[in-house]
């Protein structure tokens, strides 16, 4: 059977082979917008750096991070002194699906998932004022407090230079569980943030370099 | 394209955080509420507290206040809460306990709105009640019901009425206050209500007879109340064990001037039982001071020293300024002289009128009082008859003087 030149072509664009599951190189990277945050915001100190693995059209990511907050509340006019502050280690694991895996410049526009994980510790001073009760002054700790959840991310990487690259990832995070928390109910878990809603929104711009695994 | 969509992205996200500001106000769940019911029906029971004291602070809550249900705080810093009810009882006060435990947990919600306590997993560890449920675990910031407080019926009270007869067909008569210095029942050395004034009293019955009399003390005089009934002992609710009901009451009293029953059984609440009425005054007249005789006089104020009869030594209205007083008439006899104690001096008036023997509500022998007239008078005026017959309730002027 006689097949076409073009037909051929087509097909042996579309076939997968074996090699292309074979990763082709690992971008890692780190996530600028903590960075930059941790030098102008008094209140933050974090850093966070990820990693991610092609295989096909897929990705195999590993993100892991630190951060920690001071807040109170001195500046507040009807609430009593408050000192709050929290630390942890996260990291999460997931994959992405590369939507335009036939890019001629090889950018990046995914959709994926992560399982988090981070274990924290919490403080907070504060003078409860009570018209019943009265004054007193109080003073929670949590160690070793740690949190579970789920992320379906979005994002994009852009080839920038040779092996820079840059990329942002948005993420829909639910499904929080937190652990070991004591006397306390958290008000920020690291990696996942503020715990006041059922959901909550995150964002990472990334500065990445790629090294190459195979030609 | 790519870089469109994520721009889109971005400014969606970031105007997305800016409706995330929290709300400073009422933070903290740590209101509980507690309902009260009866057992025989559900319904809602309303309960007479002195107030409600919890461990840990001086503060009373709903003092004096009747309630079906109340709302209160729990410490955020602890937690247990022993909640005491100190409720009015017919005997004096007396107290029940409500022991509950929870978890508070702080959380920190803002720079703006510092912290806030999240209580959850209410407990109920101890009462002193006849049954409680608890029908919800988690404190609110706004009213809720977390408890439900049921009490055994009360089969052992019946209320009583004073009522006051008017001159016409109404049986029932309308309410009267009394003051009494006090009511004992012959089975108890209890003094009930101590220098109260009230038109209903709830008395207890005597679960160990089948007749009981009660004392009133008042400050003019004292009285008897004899009241049987019959008894049925049962168990209605497991709960509640055996209990005694009661049926059947008659009532009878040498004392009052009518006695009569109006429904034989108890009911919880206590309802009306028995009515303790008074016959009506029928030889009342009303006397008006008036600037000038006729539709235009006008009502005037005096100044009495008081004012006396030829026939008793009370003295009325002593050192009050009034325009219009009521006078009680000699039912026994034909002519009644008052003698008007004025800055000015004593100032006689002598009124004549006809007696007429009448029964009243088939008890109450009276005399009715007609054809009312000054036979003499000191005033300067002649006083003016306005109505020649006495009434009661008195809305009926009979004389009007001016006090010259």
């Amino acid at each position: 059977m006689c097949i076409p030149a073009s037909s051929q072509e087509e097909k042996q664009r579309d076939s997968v082979t074996l090699r292309d599951f074979i990763p082709s190189g690992i971008r890692v990277g780190a996530d600028v917008y903590a960075l930059i945050r941790s030098q102008y915001d008094d209140r933050f100190n974090g850093w966070e750096l990820n990693a991610e693995m092609d295989v096909h059209r897929y990705f195999v990511a590993f993100e892991m991070g630190n951060w920690q907050l001071d807040l109170n509340t001195v500046d507040a006019d009807d609430t009593g002194p408050a000192v709050y502050a929290n630390k942890g280690t996260y990291f999460r694991i997931g994959a992405d699906m590369n939507f335009i895996p036939r890019d001629t410049h090889g950018n990046v526009l995914f959709l994926g998932a992560r399982y988090g994980r981070s274990i924290f510790s919490e403080t907070l001073t504060t003078t409860v004022m009570d018209p019943v009760w009265g004054q007193r002054d109080v003073q929670f700790h949590t160690d070793d407090a740690n949190a579970r959840w789920i992320e379906l991310t979005g994002g994009l990487r852009v080839r920038l230079w040779k092996v820079l690259w840059l990329g942002y990832t948005a993420r829909f995070k639910f499904g929080l569980s937190t652990h070991g928390t004591g006397n306390m109910e958290p008000h920020d878990v690291p990696g996942y943030g503020s715990n006041e809603e059922r959901t909550t929104w995150g964002f990472n711009y990334l500065v990445l370099v790629r090294f190459p695994l195979r030609k | 394209m790519i870089r469109k969509v994520a721009l889109y992205f971005v400014f969606a996200l970031l105007a997305l955080s800016c409706l995330d500001e929290p709300d400073c106000y009422n933070l903290n769940n740590n209101v509980i509420g507690i309902a009260f019911r009866k057992m025989a029906d559900s319904r809602a029971d309303t309960v007479a507290l002195v107030g409600i004291t919890l461990n840990g602070t001086d503060s009373l809550f709903y003092p004096m206040r009747l309630a079906t249900g109340v709302e209160l705080p729990l410490d955020v810093l602890s937690g247990e809460s022993e909640i005491t009810f100190h409720f009015a009882g017919i005997y004096g006060p007396f107290t029940r306990t409500l022991r509950t435990a929870y978890t508070s947990k702080a959380q920190f919600v803002s720079e703006d709105c510092g912290e806030r306590f999240i209580i959850s997993d209410l407990r109920l560890e101890d009462h002193g009640f006849d049954s409680i449920r608890l029908v919800n675990d988690a404190p609110g910031r706004n009213p809720t019901t977390n408890y439900i407080i049921y009490r055994c019926p009360i089969t052992d009270r019946m209320k009583i009425s004073f009522r006051q007869l008017a001159m016409n067909e109404d049986s029932l008569g309308v309410p009267m206050d009394v003051f009494v210095d006090g009511i004992s029942p012959d089975f108890s050395p209890a003094v009930l209500y101590p220098d109260d004034t009230a038109s209903t009293f709830i008395l207890p019955l005597n679960p160990e007879s089948e007749s009981v009399t009660y004392h009133f003390d008042f400050t003019a005089g004292a009285a008897d109340l004899a009241i049987g009934y019959r008894r049925v002992t049962s168990t209605r609710f497991g709960v509640c064990g055996n209990q005694t009901f009661y049926a059947d009451l008659v009532a009878s009293s040498d004392n009052f001037d009518k006695v009569l029953v109006v429904r034989d059984s108890i009911r919880d609440p206590a309802v009306t039982n028995v009515l303790l009425q008074r016959c009506p005054d029928t030889h009342l007249v009303k006397i008006d001071f008036v600037d000038q005789h006729g539709d235009d006089g006008q009502a005037i104020p005096i100044t009495l020293n008081g004012i006396t009869t030829d026939y008793a030594p009370d003295v009325f209205y002593a050192g009050e300024t009034v325009s219009s007083v009521i006078l009680p008439l000699n039912d026994q006899a034909d002519m009644t002289r008052f003698t008007f104690d004025l800055e000015a001096g004593p100032i006689d008036v002598e009124v004549a009128y006809t007696r007429t023997p009448v029964v009243f509500h088939n008890t109450c022998a009276s005399m009715a009082i007609s054809d009312l007239s000054i036979v003499s008078s000191e005033f300067l005026s002649e006083p003016e008859v306005l109505s020649t017959e006495t009434t009661f309730p008195v809305n009926t002027t009979n004389f009007a003087i001016i006090p010259d």
